[in-house]
């Protein structure tokens, strides 16, 4: 039957694919797991027994849940103020863009994607650092700017596609601009919101040149940057420097897991007739 | 009273005059239909009269108030559109509920009126569903449930039924014409189907590039159009017309088709219209379908030799009750409408005859209609 014919070219590349990125996700497991004795005499072989004193002992040598709080509050922080604030500026850019000064401010905005980091690192630098918000708060404000470049791009393309008459519709219905973007637009956009913030998440979260540069205090440090200023410490003893990665990593794919319900497509469909 | 007044209303998009200086006037509790072919200016006609678009010159009035400065959601009008537009994230009951909850009406208030509306509609079942687990049907019940629950002075409809199966859109024109007894509320409604619009128009606008030509009850317009574009678009099939002349022998005037037909004009018309004054010139000769008969089949008229041509039948499109043929005759194409009982057969020459009470004549140049 037709069904069950395989594809073995498209199944020997996911094969591939999939061994590439379990492979490693493996060694990190079950490495977080072993002993260091059991490391010594096998790195590839399944740990014996679970240890998770691992964990333990490097959340309290790396000062995980205060590093994890920073991270968290960063984090949340962006990434909400992302959602809030980049949809709007998008969708005020979306809607006008037949008018010569939004299409600039598209643009403009769209083409601070292509600025290196290292070429504006000094300058933010110095300018946060004089304003006094080389903190969290500095940081934050920092990744709802710049990530407004390329959520634009993803938020205006996907605002094109919802119709226009379900804005006259609710205008007619009585909407202010405000209440339109609150009660119709915001809701609409919700896949690519999960997008956005499934994507600022992952940058906010991981992020390691920004916090270096701009934090000061070592009390505000991050997850990424603890990990980085204990890497001296771990060398002798893997295990824990894998077990805290993981630690690092899965509140990140507990994320993905509750948003990528909202990656659906098709929210807008019975909405008009194409 | 809601009347809506539209005084040289014209809308243009940079320098194309989309609605050219239209004056019109619609009546309260009236159904009016904005008719035309696509790209003439019904939509935008419309959206003016909703707020949606800036007038660039003339008032618009709703009740007696010049509304060019009001926005749409205090201009007490409620719209259907032709895609239905329904918010996709809200269940039926708060799609037809959002308008008045931002109106701040009272909870029981609300209630009571959408279930009216889903009860006069037929959606009381779906109140709980999403747009998308909805017909195309239903849909646009829930569209019209949504302007209805607003009890506006004035209901516009932007081609409503388009994306409805020929079936459907059958059943909800009847529909529609019921609601809009049983409302009494003016309606504005645009399509571009002819059909539509004389079945369900107590008045028609026909719109041709932003120009009102004609506005008329539907009987009117396809007994006395005004000029060969309204005679042309209103009938299905289209008004046949062919080019002549007026010739004048004695007392008597034809409408000469060089030579392919000659067809006396009644006494009546002569002294009624301006006649007289084209003998010699060219004129379009205009006459419908159903008024070509086959003279082999009785009818209420004598077929004679001034009433009368011959053709040869091109092709014959049986419909069921009736027939159509497709007749040449030299370089003059027409379409008959005759009787089932009708015999003839594809390159037959018959006699058809020509109900000469039906007849029109426009001038060439104009196209304006003489009678
Ligand atoms: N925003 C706009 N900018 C420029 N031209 C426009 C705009 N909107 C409409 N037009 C033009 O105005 C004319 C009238 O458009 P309108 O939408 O009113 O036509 P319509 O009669 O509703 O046609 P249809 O039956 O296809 O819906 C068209 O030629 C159209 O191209
Ligand atoms: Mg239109």
């Amino acid at each position: 039957m037709f069904r069950d014919r395989v594809n073995w070219f498209a199944l020997f590349f996911l094969i591939i694919g999939s061994i590439v990125i379990l492979f490693p996700l493996y060694l990190t497991i079950s490495v977080a797991l072993k002993t260091p004795q059991e490391l010594g005499q096998s790195v590839l072989s399944l740990p014996t027994g679970f240890h998770f004193e691992n964990f333990i002992k490097a959340a309290k040598m790396t000062n995980y849940w205060r590093s994890f709080k920073n991270s968290f509050i960063i984090t949340f922080g962006a990434v909400s103020l992302t959602l809030l604030t980049n949809s709007m500026v998008a969708y005020a850019i979306a809607r006008n863009l037949d008018k010569k000064f939004f299409k600039f401010l598209y643009y403009y905005f769209i083409s601070a994607m292509f600025i290196p980091f290292p070429i504006i690192m000094l300058p933010i630098v110095k300018q946060t650092s004089k304003m006094g918000i080389d903190n969290q708060w500095g940081l934050i404000f920092l990744y709802v700017v710049y990530g407004l470049a390329f959520n634009i791009f993803l938020y205006v393309g996907y605002i094109k596609s919802i119709p226009r008459s379900l804005e006259e519709a609710a205008i007619i219905d009585g909407c202010g601009v405000w209440t339109l973007f609150w009660k119709i637009i915001f809701p609409l956009m919700a896949p690519i919101n999960a997008t956005v913030a499934i994507l600022s998440t992952l940058w906010v979260w991981n992020d390691f040149m920004l916090p270096l540069v701009i934090l000061s205090e070592r009390e505000d440090m991050t997850l990424p940057l603890v990990q980085f200023v204990f890497q001296s410490q771990f060398s002798t003893d893997y295990n824990l420097a894998f077990a805290s990665y993981l630690m690092v990593m899965l509140p990140l794919i507990f994320v993905y897991l509750v948003a990528q319900k909202w990656i659906i497509s098709g929210v807008l469909r019975g909405s008009i007739k194409q | 009273m809601a009347n809506v007044t539209l005084k040289n209303v014209t809308k243009k998009f940079g320098d194309f005059v989309a609605v050219d200086s239209q004056n019109l006037e619609i009546i309260d509790k009236e159904f009016l239909v904005l008719v035309g072919p696509s790209g003439c200016g019904k939509s935008t006609t419309l959206r003016m009269v909703a707020g949606l678009e800036e007038i660039t010159e003339g008032t618009i009035e709703i009740g007696d108030k010049v509304v060019n400065d009001v926005p749409p959601k205090d201009r007490d009008i409620a719209m259907v559109f032709q895609n239905y537009a329904l918010y996709p994230h809200m269940n039926v009951y708060d799609n037809m509920a959002f308008g008045l909850k931002l109106r701040k009406f009272p909870k029981e208030e609300i209630e009571r009126r959408v279930n009216d509306a889903a009860d006069i509609l037929g959606i009381q079942p779906l109140l709980d569903r999403k747009p998308k687990q909805l017909s195309g049907g239903q849909r646009q019940r829930v569209a019209l449930g949504r302007a209805i629950v607003r009890e506006p002075k004035v209901f516009l409809m932007d081609e409503p039924l388009s994306n409805l199966d020929a079936k459907l859109r059958v059943q909800m024109r009847t529909e529609l014409s019921k609601l809009h007894d049983r409302l009494q509320t003016t309606v504005i409604y645009v399509t571009h189907d002819q059909t539509e619009a004389m079945t369900m128009g107590d008045r028609i606008v026909v719109l041709r590039d932003g120009v009102i030509q004609q506005v008329a009850d539907p009987l009117s317009l396809y007994n006395e159009p005004k000029n060969v574009f309204v005679a042309g678009f209103i009938g299905s099939p289209a008004m046949n017309f062919l080019d002549a002349k007026i010739v004048q022998e004695g007392d008597e005037y034809y409408i000469d088709g060089h030579g392919t037909f000659k067809i006396k004009i009644p006494e009546d018309k002569i002294e009624k219209y301006s006649v007289k004054d084209y003998v010699d010139k060219e004129v379009i000769f205009g006459v419908r379908p159903e008024d070509v008969v086959d003279a082999n089949i009785t009818h209420d008229f004598d077929v004679t030799d001034y009433n009368s041509f011959v053709a040869e039948v091109e092709v014959v499109e049986p419909m069921g009750s009736e027939i159509y043929l497709y007749l040449a005759e030299k370089d003059h194409q027409m379409i008959a409408r005759v009787e089932a009982e009708s015999k003839a057969q594809v390159g037959d020459n018959i006699t058809l005859g020509i109900d000469l009470r039906k007849i029109h004549i426009f001038d060439a140049e104009t196209e304006e209609v003489i009678f």
